[in-house]
């Protein structure tokens, strides 16, 4: 199991790292003019790099969870995913955000493709915390 | 022991066996839940718009029911026009109960005299209105004033006391209409005065002036008297008014129903050949099992389980699988279609609306006991074979 759900964090890790390159506005095209005539990305492209941060601990912690024996180190590994996950989730909605108009490319592909993957992965991590429990009872002999 | 935990030890003890029911049940619940929302949704939306409108016939310029449908319906600005005196004309027509002219117009693309780019507007006369007026009395009961507008649900104000910039004029967001899922969420409306003034105010403020043409229409609304037949109206006008081309309301939105039909079969066939490929697996999958489990079950027999013991075990571990994977199916399904829907409206061109909770629920239900069906129908076979066998024959083989 937790193969498995190690496996789908960094497949979803991957994605929050990789697509927002391909689905902001700037990759296709779009981006804002200043009154001296430059040309600068908009805050969907920011939040698109931000999120790589928050894809790479999410990335380490699948693969920690894919090799790791002991149910600390699948414990920690699911509550270092959750976070990074909960982190994936907020960059394009609370913290950074995108684009105001609401048919834009990066509302229309970017945000909806991160949140999917945020959330995915959230409920993955939470199904490698669960799986890592200890048992609820001590073995026989060790109660006091 | 119980049938429930040797169900769940058997599901432990077997992880590939698991998955695939497992997966099969996803896939079975997902495909068929995000078939039937994006189905209802792109209908509701349909018939929505259509009961916006509010006309019995929409007459538009020969020629301009496509452009007047992709306005409508996706928001895509739309410029045609017809004389005004058509008015008259079409009031003449025998059934005809009421005319209201509609102007649509457009913002400019990627201008900093406006708010949003390419933006959808319509512009009605609130003397003979009857379309518009029964939706805005909801939010605005005096009606809008000059330089006021109400907009669709995804319409907000960009400019501060809530004003939204129109050809460098700066035109106060008084109310936004409920959500249709069309074109029509993501348009302006406001009364002929305001476009008049928008159009005199752009020749200095805007970068390109907003030109109305005199005397000229985009379409005309037509309410028919009681009892009259829509359709004969239609054709009445269309032999007596030269020029223009009336749309009944039960032909509105033609294309997009096409394409809706079209959808539909699509899903239809897909789905008359995942169920049976799914039964079919996870009947073989079972069978499979079954076989391979006959001394465990057979020993179970000798310890004294009953057939009925065995097979209720073996349909438990069935069904729990299929609760598990459809669920997460379902979970699947109604993310995709929550977060992806304006991807969705964009790629088919059909509108799309979201459920509400309970006919949503309802959905859930149906694709839950689908996938349960499903899983139930093909593991039975299995389950009844396996129980039925002689326990001394099968510890021996």
């Amino acid at each position: 199991m937790n193969k498995v759900m190690g496996g789908l964090m960094v497949l979803f890790a991957l994605v929050l790292a990789i697509a927002p390159a391909f689905t902001d506005c700037q990759s296709h095209g779009k981006m804002l003019t200043t009154a001296d005539g430059r040309s600068i990305a908009m805050k969907c492209h920011w939040a698109g790099i931000a999120e790589i941060a928050a894809a790479v601990p999410l990335g380490l912690a699948g693969i920690y969870a894919m090799f790791g024996r002991r149910k600390d180190t699948l414990r920690f590994a699911g509550i270092v995913g959750a976070s990074s996950a909960l982190m994936g989730i907020l960059l394009p909605t609370i913290l950074i955000g995108t684009c105001a108009n609401p048919s834009m490319i990066c509302n229309v592909l970017m945000r909806p493709t991160l949140l999917a993957s945020g959330i995915l992965a959230l409920v993955s991590s939470a199904a490698l915390i669960m799986t890592a429990r200890e048992p609820q009872f001590a073995p026989a002999g060790v109660a006091a | 022991m119980n049938f429930l935990q040797l169900a769940w030890k058997s599901i432990s003890g077997n992880g590939l066996r698991s998955w695939v029911v497992a997966l099969s049940a996803l896939v079975v619940a997902a495909f068929a839940l995000f078939g039937t929302l994006l189905l209802r949704g792109a209908a509701t939306s349909l018939e929505l718009a259509a009961e916006r409108l509010g006309a019995d016939i929409v007459v538009v310029p020969d020629g301009a029911q496509t452009e007047m449908e992709g306005a409508l319906l996706m928001g895509h600005p739309a410029s045609f026009w017809m004389p005004e005196e058509n008015l008259q004309k079409l009031a003449a027509v025998p059934g005809v109960e009421a005319v209201s002219p509609q102007v649509y117009l457009a913002t400019l693309v990627g201008a900093a005299c406006c708010s949003a780019s390419e933006m959808f507007m319509v512009a009605y006369d609130p003397q003979s209105d009857f379309t518009l007026r029964p939706w805005l009395e909801k939010t605005l009961p005096g009606g809008l004033a000059e330089g006021e507008v109400v907009g669709g649900d995804f319409i907000s104000a960009t400019e501060p006391n809530d004003g939204i910039l129109v050809y460098g004029t700066t035109v106060r967001l008084t109310g936004n209409l409920e959500p249709t899922g069309s074109g029509l969420d993501q348009s302006l409306f406001f009364t002929m005065d305001t476009a008049r003034q928008l159009a005199v105010s752009s020749w200095v403020n805007a970068e390109e002036p907003l030109i109305i043409p005199p005397d000229q229409v985009s379409a005309i609304m037509v309410k028919t008297t009681p009892g009259a037949d829509v359709e004969k109206v239609a054709v009445e006008i269309l032999r007596t008014v030269p020029g223009v081309f009336p749309v009944a309301s039960a032909d509105l939105f033609q294309s997009s129903r096409a394409q809706l039909k079209s959808l539909l079969n699509t899903v239809v066939i897909m789905m008359a050949l995942l169920w049976p490929i799914a039964i079919a697996l996870i009947g073989m999958v079972y069978l499979m099992a079954a076989n391979e489990r006959r001394r465990e079950l057979g020993m179970l027999r000798a310890l004294g389980a009953t057939k009925r013991f065995i097979a209720q075990s073996l349909l438990t571990e069935a069904s729990l699988l299929a609760l598990c994977g459809a669920a997460v199916g379902i979970f699947v399904a109604v993310l995709a279609i929550y977060l992806f829907r304006r991807l969705i409206i964009n790629s088919l061109g059909v509108p799309f609306l979201l459920p509400s909770p309970g006919s949503l629920a309802l959905q859930i239900a149906i694709g839950l006991l689908l996938a349960m069906a499903s899983v139930f129908l093909a593991a039975l076979l299995p389950a009844i074979k396996v129980s039925r066998q002689d326990p001394a024959v099968a510890m021996r083989e």
